[in-house]
């Protein structure tokens, strides 16, 4: 597979003051990144994820030549981010957060138009290109509103349609659902699914580990500044060790041999911790038919990625 | 070429719907320069007894006109900056391949014809009301000189622009700077009533010869002799595209002002 986004030891310190009353203040020095490599492949969908302050945004904005890097080199799409900031700019559509950079006085429309414009488009090739995507994103009449009448779900579609409105191969997408609705961000994930089986590679950030989990490929976890676990979920809980929970719910017996617990039913409920669940579930099934058990739902339950999330994060 | 003809003109036309949608504040600003000359010129009235001829009523409203573009022309980039970083949209033009100066010469001409209309409005409806139709070609040729003038305003509007990025909010900046311009460039009242040093700050700055430029145009004609320090001004003009551009790479890019 290409690598369409690579990161070499990215460094970045940021100077913050620590306010000591009245007059007197600190210079702190902040090691936002400590040399954060990554590679991500074609048509892949990578997610960042870590606490607040742990370098996700620094290192979008690096890759979208937003921010410069003290230390380290980064390449998307091929081009040297720090040598042919135009050319990566021209690669990625863009996402800092979902409800700003927009003109609140101008239609979702206009805005697009905008956009397709500061990216060369001519205003027709524009004004085509935002109708099509209004479209594409279910925003529909809305569109022709002005963006101060959007409510925030609203705003994050015309975002997404805002970073694709010049047919980027890559998206950089931080925090697209952030404080949307239920039904909304089902939305957006959906859209992001469809645009990675056109092929367009999506580097993702976002607090919400099932979201990360369900759409990503593969997912970085980043804490002060550095990368310190990198894999698909599955990967990632094999590394960790963590265990997944087969619950077997018993009709109408009494259970002696088993641990249980009392279940939702009010039946017992045997509940067994295994790293091999397929295989265990198998064999405990044929055990408790042996033993004449009536069986009710059988349940297997994989860890989260929050426990994977909590279990790196805590560690460190 | 045609790349950067289209970022021109996305830059420039949005600034203008914007602007177009809040038409009544554009009707405020028109009207300040009218409230403000018929205010001196009452005082004046009462103070001496007799009413003062409408001439001296022209030069206060040509003075307060001017006053009013570069107040709004001092300040205009900063709150550009300003607001761009609280909206968001300075991140995403800053992360479109837009070259910074297709930005900067966008919003300048946006202001540019902003400051422009104010003072045509105005202008010639002073001009129409005092001298009737015999100065329209002065008070046009007024208009192109006011434009040299607004080069080198331009200048210090990116200046201020680029302190308001460090400084994050431009309120800190503006003010002092503005209240400077209005004290020193003799807008209202002959810059030589001033003390000596405050003399030689208005006359290091591009204010007052464009308001004595712009007032002797109009009442007399255009005098080349009375233009020497634009060529010297303009330096305000490399200076401020110089500054801003070093300003803008090192605080917003290298140092991450905005945070991370």
């Amino acid at each position: 597979m290409k690598e369409i986004i690579v990161a070499n030891n990215l460094v970045k310190t940021f100077k913050s003051k620590e306010r000591k009353g009245l007059f007197k203040s600190n210079i702190k020095i902040i090691k936002a990144l400590d040399k954060v490599s990554f590679k991500i492949y074609q048509g892949e969908i990578f997610s960042l994820v870590g606490p607040n302050g742990a370098g996700k945004t620094t290192t979008i904005k690096i890759l979208s030549t937003l921010l410069i890097p003290d230390e380290g080199e980064a390449f998307v799409n091929g081009f040297d981010v720090l040598k042919q900031p135009n050319k990566v700019r021209e690669s990625i559509g863009l996402i800092l957060a979902p409800d700003k950079g927009f003109y609140v006085r101008l239609t979702g429309i206009e805005n697009l138009v905008y956009y397709g414009r500061l990216y060369g488009l001519s205003k027709s090739e524009a004004l085509k290109r935002a109708e099509k995507l209004v479209e594409i994103v279910n925003l529909g009449k809305d569109a022709y509103r002005t963006v101060d009448e959007y409510s925030l779900g609203m705003k994050a579609k015309l975002s997404i349609a805002k970073a694709l409105i010049h047919d980027p191969p890559i998206l950089f997408l931080d925090e697209p659902t952030v404080g949307l609705d239920p039904l909304s961000a089902r939305r957006i994930r959906m859209l992001i699914t469809e645009l990675a089986k056109e092929g367009k590679t999506i580097l993702l950030t976002s607090h919400n580990m099932w979201e990360v989990e369900t759409l990503s490929d593969r997912v970085a976890v980043i804490n002060k500044g550095n990368i310190v676990a990198i894999g698909s979920s599955i990967e990632l809980k094999e590394k960790l060790g963590l265990k997944y929970i087969i619950e077997v719910e018993i009709l109408n017996n009494e259970v002696k041999e088993y641990e249980t617990t009392l279940g939702e039913r009010g039946n017992p409920v045997i509940k067994i911790t295994t790293d091999k669940p397929s295989e265990k579930l198998m064999s405990l099934i044929e055990e408790l038919k042996e033993k004449k058990y009536n069986l009710g739902y059988i349940r297997i339950i994989e860890p989260s990625m929050e426990e994977v999330f909590a279990k790196i994060v805590e560690e460190k | 070429m045609k790349r950067y003809i289209n970022q021109f003109l996305a830059i420039f036309s949005v600034e203008m719907k914007d602007l177009m949608r809040q038409a009544g504040q554009f009707g405020f600003i028109i009207f300040l320069p009218f409230l403000f000359s018929f205010f001196t010129f009452g005082i004046g009235a009462g103070i001496s007894g007799s009413t003062p001829s409408l001439e001296i009523w022209f030069y206060q409203i040509i003075g307060f006109t001017v006053l009013t573009i570069s107040l709004i022309f001092a300040e205009s980039s900063a709150g550009y900056v300003r607001e761009g970083l609280l909206t968001g949209r300075l991140e995403y033009l800053l992360a479109s391949p837009t070259h910074p100066l297709i930005i900067v010469i966008a919003t300048a001409l946006f202001n540019s014809i902003f400051a422009l209309s104010i003072f045509f409005i105005v202008g010639m409806i002073a001009t129409i009301i005092v001298y009737g139709v015999l100065k329209i070609l002065n008070f046009i040729l007024s208009i192109f000189i006011l434009t040299l003038f607004l080069l080198p305003m331009l200048g210090i509007n990116l200046i201020i622009a680029a302190l308001t990025i460090i400084a994050k909010e431009p309120a800190g900046i503006v003010q002092p700077i503005n209240s400077i311009i209005i004290a020193t460039s003799g807008f209202v009242y002959p810059i030589t009533l001033l003390p000596l040093f405050l003399q030689s700050l208005g006359r290091s700055l591009p204010f007052h010869y464009a308001v004595e430029n712009v007032r002797m145009t109009i009442i007399e004609f255009i005098n080349l002799l009375y233009l020497y320090p634009l060529p010297l001004l303009l330096l305000y003009f490399i200076a401020g595209i110089v500054i801003y551009r070093l300003l803008e790479d090192n605080f917003i890019r290298k140092r991450g002002t905005y945070g991370w």
